[in-house]
């Protein structure tokens, strides 16, 4: 029997779709929440700050669930509290791991729900990303290019990358804007030639070569990747757009033989930059064979992969594990942090989550039938997101070789918790359009 | 619908992806995790060690001699009785455990068997405080005390048993290590010439030396052989070839001495004539009723070493044959097992096996649960053998010490063996009750050369300390 996970999207009225729904959704979110934050308060008594992450995230949260009500009721009812439940988790695991990181990461909330909210009320947000396309990736651009020049790192290591512009003690990252408008950009070029693709592909089947003006955009956006990866090192984001692009463009154009393509050129592309760069070099070493150095430049992905154990299916309790042996385990392994604290039950609930962004986006997309830009921006920031969230927690996992991305929402880092909560806003605002 | 089938495929494959990732925490949370967890370079392995709260450790009476200090929600072990050092061992998070603490770690650390799915759930969902049970050993403080006071400073082993239960009263083996600074000393001990953490008593492998005159003795006792028939030259010095010589322990009463009269001055040459006259029944009689060769050891302990014999130097077959008779050749022993043999003697000729552990109190348990001893006794004399040998054994006793014992039996024995540059000397004294209701055995191992009389002397608080046992 073959289910039909996109017939449910949009019931159209009953206890789904109420409003008493939405708001019994984002209250188990609140509760899950408020209970990590009881556990921290309880084993540490002598501070109370903490709470006031947890306070402002319970502003945000009932401050922007109000402000959808009020102005985007039709919206989709499991997007909002499903991305409040996990920007929730990360916060309170942040707290646990680096409290010091976690009143910056509370911070950086109120403007990614302002930039949420922003995109889901005002229409005009989606008009601009299509009208302004060429101006938006040209400033994108230049930003990701301004960090050549005068880039930071944060953590103030000279080795590391600079991925960051600094000013006044904040730290944005380029590259993550560059996500959200590149998506914009591919979903505006490819809204309105897919159907001269698909006329093109439907003649390459009947034995034509294919045209340049299908294997263009795709070679170009192989070099753009490959270029940001020379200069910038940034592996990670560099892969993640290059397969989103390709994805967009499978969806396009209907044509699988993109994908085998996209496969080919990103082993291609992971094959010399093998030989290239040492940090891809380590990274793939280490993926191979981590116990070989298991004290040495394996030890991260090691006490990575100790946390899943020690943590078994129902985990040594909020602030009972010891995470701490995972170096930096707020940012890229926050994952093995939850495994080790919430165990296997969290991490199937974690993934869940993830997995209900997924079903809901690619919702909205097929719910978006009349219009070919709004489903298929939809598609490529729900993969952007999608993606980045398999592409990390494989490499947490030892599927797929360590990339460097954030889990989005839950690892510390302010640029990615704004340009993944803008987008989920565009995602609201899809979803109530066609309603 | 344009896309619709493209962009199920995505959330199908998608939902795939997750569902991969699900699959794969599972394997490193469930199936891969033993192995992880086990790994030496885990650092959560001693995290969680850290958070155990071991029990305690007691002597008989009740007196603490180990229990676990907590800070910063962590533990960490503290030794009481610096006496009991050699016998209770060492508990450490960076070096493991040995002794006491590494026999009965299961005890002490509390493991929990996950017999049931309750069991199971209780533990990884409730994940309660890991407790350990306390433990009473059979040692006595006091007589521990007196036993490492007498060994002093220099290198051996002591041992104290209660002859009808087998019970350990005192074990320690010198030099030693102080548990309370093991991670700072740990370099210098490991590299110390001494060995400290060689447990003399338990794993040390020695000649049996004059112990054979003791067996040869009772040999000839069980023999009917004529205890009367004087030895001509029984103070004479024995060459075994290769420069070893052995002598009277004590200077000898007169040139000709029956097989009593020499073993009381410890002289071997009686022996050595006796053995020659019953040379296959002897060195049989030795081998087969005291199973030298496979030496017993104390459950949970090390076990010996190999009893390997000595580097010969070059004797040829008769002298070799002369040394394995006065128990300079390949015949080897550990203390422990010596003192099996002597606890025989204290009691009625059957030996108990040796063991430490008295009871045991679970976590939160107000009451102590006996430990049952193990049961079986191994027969090695016939009771009048045992009887007789104590006789001789008392009049030894009497004659090194100059005293008489006055509500109990005592006996002791002096002798050395050698081996190459290696000399020990050995005490082997017994105490017992005469109405039979107690025997308690205990041997004194010096790797020196120490003269009787200065032995006999650091011995004497020993019998005085176990003569003060209540009954």
């Amino acid at each position: 029997m073959r289910v039909d996970l996109t017939q449910s999207t949009a019931p159209p009225s009953g206890l789904h779709s109420g409003k008493g729904f939405r708001w019994a959704l984002l209250a188990l979110a609140c509760g899950f929440v408020l209970a990590g934050y009881t556990t921290l308060a309880l084993l540490r008594p002598g501070d109370p700050a903490l709470w006031s992450g947890f306070c402002l995230w319970l502003l945000c949260a009932a401050g922007g669930a109000f402000l959808l009500e009020l102005k985007l009721p039709a919206r989709d009812p499991y997007l909002y509290p499903a991305v409040m439940l996990l920007s929730g988790w990360g916060l309170l695991a942040i707290e646990r791991l680096a409290p010091a990181f976690a009143e910056r990461q509370a911070i950086w909330l109120v403007p990614a729900m302002a930039s949420m909210l922003l995109a889901a009320i005002f229409p005009q947000a989606l008009r601009w990303l299509r009208g302004y396309r060429y101006v938006l990736l040209t400033l994108a651009l230049a930003l990701l290019l301004a960090t050549i020049a005068v880039g930071t790192n944060p953590s103030g290591f000279e080795a590391a990358p600079r991925l960051w512009l600094g000013l006044g003690g904040i730290y944005f990252q380029p590259a993550e804007a560059m996500k959200v408008i590149l998506v914009a950009f591919f979903a505006s070029y490819l809204a309105e030639q897919s159907a001269t693709m698909r006329a093109l592909l439907g003649k390459a089947r009947a034995g034509m070569n294919l045209s340049p003006r299908l294997l263009g955009p795709i070679l170009l956006m192989w070099l753009l990747a490959l270029l940001i990866l020379l200069w910038q090192r940034d592996l990670g984001t560099a892969m993640l757009i290059f397969i989103v692009f390709m994805l967009l463009l499978y969806v396009a154009s209907g044509d699988w033989r993109i994908i085998a393509a996209a496969v080919m050129l990103v082993l291609l592309a992971a094959f010399a930059a093998y030989f290239l760069f040492d940090l891809v070099q380590l990274r793939v070493d280490i993926w191979v064979d981590p116990w070989a150095d298991a004290d040495g430049r394996a030890y991260q992905i090691v006490q990575s992969l100790m946390a899943f154990a020690a943590g078994g299916i129902f985990g040594s309790g909020l602030g009972m594990g010891a995470p701490g042996y995972i170096p930096v385990a707020h940012s890229d392994f926050i994952f093995a942090a939850i495994a080790e604290e919430w165990g296997l039950l969290g991490i199937i609930t974690l993934v869940s989550c993830y997995g209900l962004l997924a079903w809901r986006g690619f919702a909205i997309a097929l719910q978006r039938a009349g219009s070919a830009f709004g489903q298929l921006l939809a598609v490529g920031l729900t993969l952007m997101l999608v993606a980045q969230a398999l592409m990390i927690m494989a490499g947490v996992l030892k599927l797929l070789p360590l990339t460097g991305l954030t889990l989005p929402f839950i690892s510390y880092g302010g640029s990615s918790l704004l340009v993944s909560f803008f987008m989920v806003g565009i995602l609201l605002r899809l979803s109530a359009s066609e309603r | 619908m344009p896309f619709a089938r493209e962009i199920r495929r995505l959330l199908a494959a998608s939902l795939a992806a997750f569902a991969l990732i699900g699959i794969a925490a599972a394997y490193w949370a469930v199936s891969g995790a033993s192995t992880l967890l086990l790994r030496e370079d885990n650092p959560r392995v001693v995290e969680a060690q850290r958070r155990i709260e071991r029990g305690r450790i007691f002597d008989r009476n009740g007196i603490l001699l180990a229990d676990s200090v907590a800070a910063d929600g962590a533990f960490t072990r503290n030794y009481a009785h610096p006496a009991s050092y050699s016998a209770v061992g060492y508990f450490s998070l960076r070096y493991g455990s040995s002794g006491t603490e590494a026999a009965f770690d299961a005890a002490l650390s509390g493991e929990r068997e996950i017999a049931t799915i309750s069991d199971y759930l209780r533990a990884h969902t409730l994940r309660p405080p890991q407790v350990g049970a306390d433990i009473r050993l059979s040692l006595d403080a006091a007589v521990q005390e007196a036993l490492v006071a007498a060994m002093g400073a220099l290198p051996g082993a002591g041992l104290v048993m209660d002859a009808t239960s087998g019970a350990l009263l005192a074990l320690a083996s010198q030099p030693t290590f102080n548990p309370n600074t093991l991670d700072e000393d740990w370099a210098r001990l490991a590299a110390d010439a001494g060995e400290p953490f060689f447990h003399r008593a338990l794993q040390g492998n020695y000649q049996l030396g004059g112990a054979a005159y003791l067996l040869l003795l009772a040999q000839a006792i069980d023999s009917g052989f004529d205890l009367s028939q004087q030895f001509a030259g029984a103070s004479a010095a024995v060459d075994l070839g290769g420069g070893t010589t052995v002598a009277c322990i004590q200077e000898a009463p007169s040139d000709q001495l029956t097989l009593p009269q020499a073993f009381i001055a410890g002289c071997p040459a009686p022996f050595l004539l006796y053995w020659q006259q019953n040379l296959a029944g002897t060195q049989a009689h030795i081998k087969a009723e005291f199973d030298f060769e496979q030496p017993l050891s104390l459950a949970g302990f090390p076990a010996p070493e190999a009893l390997a014999a000595p580097a010969s130097d070059a004797v040829d077959a008769g002298q070799l044959a002369l040394r394995n008779a006065l128990g300079q050749g390949a015949l080897r022993t550990t203390p422990l097992q010596l003192m099996t043999v002597l606890s025989a003697i204290a009691a009625d000729g059957s030996a108990a096996a040796p063991n430490i552990l008295a009871a045991q109190r679970p976590p939160a348990a107000e009451s102590w649960l006996a430990h049952a001893p193990p049961t079986g006794r191994a027969r090695m004399f016939s009771p009048a053998v045992a009887e007789a040998l104590r006789h001789q054994l008392s009049a030894s006793w009497s004659a090194l010490s100059g005293r008489a014992a006055p509500e109990a039996a005592i006996g002791a024995t002096l002798y050395r063996s050698q081996a190459g540059d290696a000399l020990q000397t050995w005490l082997l004294g017994f105490i017992r009750w005469h109405d039979g209701s107690r025997a308690i055995a205990f041997l004194l191992l010096q790797e020196a050369r120490v003269g009787a009389a200065a032995l006999i002397t650091q011995s004497q608080p020993v019998f005085d300390a176990l003569l003060a046992l209540p009954g």
